[in-house]
């Protein structure tokens, strides 16, 4: 687990976020349920999971539903913007600023991110690819309404759990697959919760 | 002698890079390298976690994966002068 030491000209302690210690506290629990290798889309996956888990908990400490929260990750850390990430609508975090410039993340597979799989380009963009599922999530939660907790998050827990299918080298495709199969199996075909799910990955382009 | 240190990884996941100039000689450049040169052991993709590369000059290819808790004490000086200057790549 790694929070590491902010730089004060720009940022507050990275622990004065409750989502962002949810995000480093879920990593030990993707590393012991499905290990997803920590590069490319199986990187990426594994950040989107961290951070819906981490914005899980902040909205249930704080009793917020899918609909009334705000989906930012970050936003009392980073000095003098908005947030480090949105969950919502990734790529609108932060814009025109004065250090960091615009927000990178892509919130669909249109505009995916290729980069190389270096430690200098975050193992292939794991931090930037991750607004993809991280959308996917969200839609899902809002068609669903009430608690993102309740039934969105249940449903991506239990295709986490699912190490047979959802592979350490999983991608965005299967994670997809994966969530569409535990919601038929927790709510059935069919049900709103199926279809939000898969709403939420055909409206991010991954189906 | 010009040293360009990056940062990348983190939360964030934003790179950070800083470049600056010191008195090194070519010999306690290679020191340094031999010093702070990142064992494989310990280069685990932890999660979060921040990577630094350094190299001599802005144009020179031999760019080195470096662990920053190797540094030498006798260049704490030039270090906090390298992380101060540190600075988000757009």
């Amino acid at each position: 687990m790694f929070y590491g030491t902010c730089d004060p000209k720009y940022t507050d302690t990275f622990t004065s976020d409750l989502d962002i210690i949810g995000h480093e506290l879920s990593h030990g629990v993707i590393d012991y349920e499905a290990a997803l290798n920590y590069e490319n889309q199986s990187g990426a996956l594994n950040e989107s999971y961290a951070d819906v888990f981490g914005i899980l908990i902040k909205q249930y400490t704080n009793k917020t539903s899918a609909r009334k929260a705000n989906w930012l990750i970050g936003e009392n850390t980073v000095k003098g913007t908005n947030a480090l990430r949105s969950i919502k609508e990734p790529g609108t975090a932060y814009k025109n600023d004065p250090l960091f410039g615009n927000d990178p993340q892509p919130a669909h597979m249109k505009d995916f991110m290729k980069m190389p799989n270096t430690p200098n380009d975050d193992y292939g963009g794991v931090h930037y690819n991750s607004g993809i599922p991280n959308r996917a999530f969200y839609i899902a939660s809002f068609e669903m309404d009430g608690n993102a907790w309740d039934k969105a998050g249940v449903i991506w827990y239990a295709a986490l759990q699912d190490k047979k299918l959802l592979k350490k080298t999983a991608d965005f495709a299967a994670a997809a697959n994966e969530t569409m199969k535990k919601a038929i199996l927790l709510f059935g075909k069919g049900s709103p919760e199926f279809r939000a799910v898969q709403k939420g990955w055909k409206e991010t382009g991954v189906i | 002698m010009e040293i360009k240190l990056t940062q990348s990884g983190g939360f964030a996941g934003k790179k950070m890079e800083a470049i600056v100039n010191s008195k090194l000689s070519e010999k306690e450049w290679d020191a340094l390298l031999k010093a702070v040169a990142k064992k494989p052991e310990n280069d685990g993709k932890a999660k979060d976690a921040f990577s630094y590369t350094i190299q001599k000059n802005q144009e020179d290819k031999t760019k080195m994966a470096i662990d920053i808790q190797a540094i030498p004490e006798i260049h704490n000086d030039l270090f906090k002068k390298i992380f101060d200057e540190l600075k988000p790549v757009s």
